[in-house]
């Protein structure tokens, strides 16, 4: 894997969840290899049901549902931040694979380079 | 070999709680902005924390003069931003942890 991108935020709460995006689907459009994590309270993200339209937001999970379109498969979760923050249903469309703290670990170590949002 | 920065202070628990578990022993830390706080307390953390497993432990010395960190501290290299150039380029990557 050449391209970790870590994800760390809520969705609506700050434009990381947005950039880290721009970033992965950019990526993915130049054929890079690319992960993303979501870790923490990025899981939030995840959540099925989301309605941002009355604050004026786009809907990150729908966003999301198009990084296969762009090559970007890989794409985890972190199943401790889950645990920790009650976390139990996930959008169903979006292909996700939970990610253990040691496998997390080794994403770290082995990636070429990893940026953090 | 990874350069992990770090621009937090430990309040951010999380933070230093997710460095932790994915720092190598082989890897370094660079504490950067209100990072710098951190050089305070990590003579006295535990086994588990970054300062613990990392090789080296620097701190910039421009951010530490700045905020009134001593510049005698043990275990911590006082560097420059030269130095801190030189070592991103010696690390395989850099991880920034904010």
């Amino acid at each position: 894997m050449s391209i970790l991108i870590v994800q760390q935020s809520a969705p609506y709460g700050s434009s990381n969840a947005k950039e880290a995006l721009d970033i992965a689907l950019a990526a993915g459009t130049f054929d890079q290899e690319v992960a993303i994590l979501f870790t923490g309270d990025a899981c939030y993200q995840l959540l099925a049901d989301q309605n941002p339209k009355q604050i004026d937001q786009k809907n990150i999970s729908q966003m999301l549902k198009a990084l296969p379109i762009y090559g970007i498969e890989n794409i985890l979760v972190d199943k401790e931040s889950l645990e920790i923050r009650a976390i139990k249903e996930l959008d169903k469309d979006l292909n996700l694979k939970q990610v253990s703290k040691r496998e997390i670990k080794s994403l770290y170590q082995n990636a070429k380079s990893v940026l953090r949002f | 070999m990874i350069l992990h920065t770090l621009n937090k202070t430990r309040t951010k628990e999380d933070l230093d709680h997710q460095l932790s578990e994915n720092i190598g022993r082989s890897d370094s830390v660079i504490l950067i902005e209100d990072g710098v706080y951190q050089a305070l307390t990590i003579a006295h953390c535990s086994l588990a924390h970054w300062a613990n497993i990392a090789a080296q432990v620097y701190i910039l010395k421009d951010d530490a003069l700045a905020r009134g960190i001593p510049l005698d501290l043990d275990n911590i290299t006082y560097i420059d931003y030269k130095q801190f150039v030189e070592l991103a380029l010696s690390h395989s990557k850099v991880i920034s942890w904010y």
